[in-house]
């Protein structure tokens, strides 16, 4: 299968401590791709490695069909790339509006309106940044991505501290994009939430990857559940499996 | 010309800070002179070497407060590259320079 997105053999150590070791991620057109792991397993880097703005030991980054030994998050940008990290798109200083205003300005307004009603940003438009809660910051994140259109969008951990009702509407943003057409790649924990958005699950576990399959197949896996979905996932497994 | 400079209001707010940092750096330069007995205006050529150092520093400084605030994050999304952002600051330190050297060298 050919992806719109893939990193392959990616190596990554800080301070001779290995973080990663020929690991892979890729995105695929319409599908939300998700890399569960836990925390301190190398998602993250993962993650800014393939959106480039981590440069790996080793590995290549392909994207729309080049290939790049050394990716910088500007040029995977202007071949249609989107990358929301955990910490922090935006910022403090300016309103989500500067922020939305510097994107249409970019690549075009036609999504501006459908953006701010699916992510109900309305009331949040023009407040400092710095004041919104974490929820806000992630759902206006989201609608940059929204009113960006990428072909390719990256977001880190997008269900991490908000609200169940941001949840769902993180959720069904990913997911409506995925419709569209975007190769949605994402990481997190919350793993209800990230099994019912994704299509594919990838477990990223002492500094590799397993591609594990869909949701289905996650949950029938007998060493993913025991080892890191746990106990309480153990009920709705059907089958075994191991990697 | 849309895709060689930042968006407003992030440009506005690159080009304040760049401006804030040459200038405290000036007014650092012209203390240590001043400490120093040495003149304000020397010749062109240590003018210019003076010049790049600072246009450098700042170009540093202006480039780590982007990383921190999240701004450099936010237009490398929109294509803008660190490394273009801090030519941007550059050049906007040698137009300073260039009209403060005129202004210092007008004759009385």
């Amino acid at each position: 299968m050919r992806y719109l997105l893939s990193a392959e053999g990616i190596g990554k150590s800080f301070f001779r401590h290995e973080v990663l070791k020929s690991a892979a991620l890729w995105g695929e057109a319409g599908r939300v791709v998700t890399l569960m792991g836990r925390n301190g397993a190398g998602k993250t880097t993962l993650l800014k490695i393939a959106a480039g703005w981590l440069r790996a030991d080793y590995g290549a980054v392909h994207f729309n069909g080049l290939v790049y030994t050394r990716p910088r998050l500007a040029r995977l940008a202007s071949a249609g790339l989107f990358y929301i990290p955990q910490e922090q798109l935006l910022s403090p200083a300016f309103t989500p509006a500067q922020h939305i205003g510097a994107i249409s300005h970019r690549f075009g307004a036609e999504h501006v309106a459908s953006a701010v009603e699916t992510m109900q940003i309305g009331s949040v438009l023009d407040r400092p940044v710095r004041e919104l809660s974490g929820g806000e910051r992630m759902r206006v994140s989201l609608a940059l991505g929204w009113v960006r259109r990428p072909r390719c969008l990256i977001v880190d951990e997008p269900l991490a501290r908000v609200s169940p009702k941001d949840v769902e509407t993180l959720s069904s943003a990913l997911r409506q994009l995925a419709l569209e057409g975007v190769a949605v790649v994402t990481s997190g924990h919350d793993a209800r939430a990230l099994l019912a958005l994704s299509d594919t699950i990838i477990w990223c576990v002492a500094g590799t990857t397993h591609h594990i399959g869909s949701p289905t197949e996650a949950l029938s896996h007998t060493q993913f559940v025991r080892e890191y979905l746990g106990p309480g996932f153990a009920d709705v497994r059907q089958g075994g499996g191991s990697l | 010309m849309r895709l060689a400079l930042p968006p407003n209001p992030f440009r506005r707010s690159l080009l304040a800070r760049a401006t804030w940092l040459w200038g405290a750096l000036h007014v650092v330069g012209a203390v240590g002179a001043g400490a120093y007995g040495q003149p304000l205006v020397g010749p062109v050529w240590s003018s210019v070497v003076g010049a790049l150092w600072i246009a450098g520093f700042t170009a540093f400084g202006v480039h780590t407060l982007a990383r921190r605030r999240g701004e450099a994050l936010f237009l490398a999304n929109l294509g803008h590259s660190p490394l273009r952002t801090a030519a941007l600051s550059i050049a906007w330190c040698l137009v300073l320079e260039t009209g403060l050297q005129m202004v210092l060298r007008m004759p009385a």
